[in-house]
């Protein structure tokens, strides 16, 4: 096996740097684009937004339901073998509640997106790269960001919170089913109990969580699709890539917001 | 080989070009007059592509200058860069269409953007220039539905949205088979002799450089640089340069052997 050389390591460090500053001068041209956007709100382009609305938003409904419905009861059940030893079953609703809507339900939503929408997005880029599409728009005299980034952009902020309420109702609902049948918490008590403890602020916490990963999952995948080399090699590496950053960029962030959070309450 | 820039719609001088500090081509000056079909030939790879790819402004030459309509595309602010865009049609090798939107909406494009006309004025303008190519049938397709030959012609039309004042073209003909290359050239001198536009031509076709082209720019990779710019007929006998005769006297050779 070859040995990893310093060279190499200077060499990765150089790359990684270059691609950090494309990423923050690409943010600050989408920032422009935003604010264009505001100011002239009819020039969006919105024939494409309602397209990439029903893309991630309504096409991801049941793949996200099916998901949090899952973990929902994965949660409860976990939760009732070890609350069981002390006779707590019930505490098994705020496990259920809190985790779901203040963590894994923006969070599941998050990387389903990632999945079907980062890499898509920069699979889309990518491939007008090769096609020299992106070329055409620039010589054109078309903003890239306002034509390509901002309907995705828009379309997923208002995507993800919705599919991440879904989600959250979908694991409340199986976190119940496994809380009646294994627990025999009747569904009435678990209801009462739900609606007890949790209130406005904690759900959006939640769903201000999935906004935030929604411009970090849409920002990665239209920056690695404009990274993306002109051959089918180079879009499927963007594509992957931005699965892979858009994944770390979601858990990264949930973790600086948990700790800022913890250090705020 | 420099003439009175004031008439020249486009001038390069001293351009240096190429990629992140490696040098494709040198020492490259010439202009182009209002009205003329001027191509640029060369071997595969010797960088004309890249040449077109600086002269609007998609890559910053890394030496010397290129005034397009008397300004320079790399030293002006972006709302001028989109004035000068208006003015130049481009159209690429592959089309460059874009796929989630009808050919007819890919005409319609650069009037969206760039013109305050109503919608019923914009898609009456679409399909004029989409008659002036031939493509008017197929308004309503999809780019994936249509042939290669078929996306050159629909990406000409949206160039030529905009009456634009200088046209360029990266192989126009590659890919086409004789017959329909042979059209496409007649096409391009219909709209030059029409609107009295500008053409830049980049091309491997020796067919299209003598049936259209006023003049003729050779680049030789071999020496970095221009190795002769005139009339292609001319050059094909009087070059200095021995690359340029045999390059364009090619066809002659072929038969006489
Ligand atoms: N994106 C790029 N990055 C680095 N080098 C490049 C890039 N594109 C082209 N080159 C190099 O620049 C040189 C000129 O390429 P260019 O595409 O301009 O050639 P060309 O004359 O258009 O060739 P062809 O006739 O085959 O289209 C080649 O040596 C090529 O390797
Ligand atoms: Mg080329």
């Amino acid at each position: 096996m070859r040995m990893l050389k310093f060279a190499d390591i200077e060499k990765w460090h150089k790359t990684q740097h270059r691609e950090s500053y494309n990423f923050i001068v690409f943010c600050g041209d989408v920032t422009l684009a935003v604010i264009d956007a505001i100011r002239h709100p009819f020039r969006i382009r919105g024939r494409e937004t309602l397209y990439y609305l029903e893309q991630c938003g309504v096409c991801s409904v049941p793949i996200v339901l099916l998901i949090c419905f899952l973990l929902g009861m994965i949660l409860a059940f976990q939760g009732a073998l070890q609350l069981s030893k002390f006779g707590t079953e019930i505490f098994i609703v705020d496990l259920v509640s809190f985790s779901v809507l203040k963590e894994l339900g923006p969070f599941m939503v998050a990387i389903i997106a990632t999945g079907r929408a980062g890499s898509a997005f920069a699979a889309e880029i990518g491939t007008m790269i090769a096609d020299e599409e992106v070329n055409a728009l620039s010589t054109m005299g078309i903003s890239i960001p306002r034509f390509l980034v901002i309907p995705k952009l828009i379309a997923m902020m208002i995507a993800l919170p919705i599919l991440s309420a879904f989600g959250d109702i979908a694991a409340l609902l199986g976190g119940m089913l496994v809380g009646n049948v294994m627990a025999d918490i009747p569904l009435g008590a678990y209801y009462a109990r739900t609606v007890n403890i949790l209130d406005a602020q904690t759900f959006l916490f939640g769903i201000g969580k999935s906004v935030i990963f929604a411009i970090l999952i849409s920002l990665i995948g239209c920056h690695k699709g404009l990274q993306s080399t002109m051959d089918a090699q180079g879009v499927g590496r963007s594509a992957t890539n931005a699965v892979v950053s858009g994944i770390l960029a979601v858990v990264v962030c949930d973790a600086l917001i948990a700790v800022i959070d913890s250090l705020g309450g | 080989m420099r003439q009175d820039s004031s008439k020249s719609v486009l001038s390069l001088r001293d351009l240096t070009i190429g990629y992140d500090g490696r040098i494709v081509m040198e020492n490259i000056n010439f202009d182009v007059k209002k009205g003329e079909i001027i191509s640029i030939l060369g071997q595969s790879g010797c960088g004309k592509s890249t040449l077109l790819k600086n002269i609007i402004g998609l890559y910053e030459p890394l030496k010397g200058s290129i005034e397009i309509l008397g300004r320079n595309l790399n030293e002006c602010s972006e709302a001028r860069r989109r004035v000068m865009m208006k003015k130049m049609g481009i159209t690429y090798q592959s089309g460059a269409l874009l796929g989630s939107l009808t050919i007819a909406e890919n005409v319609a494009l650069p009037l969206e953007e760039h013109t305050r006309k109503s919608a019923g004025e914009i898609q009456k303008i679409a399909t004029e220039k989409l008659t002036l190519v031939g493509m008017e049938k197929f308004a309503d397709y999809m780019p994936s539905e249509i042939s290669g030959g078929m996306k050159k012609r629909a990406g000409l039309a949206r160039a030529l949205a905009l009456d634009p004042e200088l046209l360029f073209f990266d192989e126009p003909s590659a890919g086409l088979d004789p017959i329909s290359s042979a059209e496409f050239d007649t096409l391009i001198k219909n709209i030059r002799n029409k609107s009295n536009a500008t053409v830049v031509l980049v091309t491997h076709e020796l067919d299209s450089i003598f049936s259209i082209s006023d003049r003729v720019v050779v680049l030789d990779k071999t020496i970095k640089t221009i190795a002769d710019i005139g009339n292609p007929y001319d050059l094909r006998i009087n070059s200095k340069s021995e690359f340029v005769r045999r390059l364009l006297g090619r066809n002659n050779l072929k038969r006489q052997e």
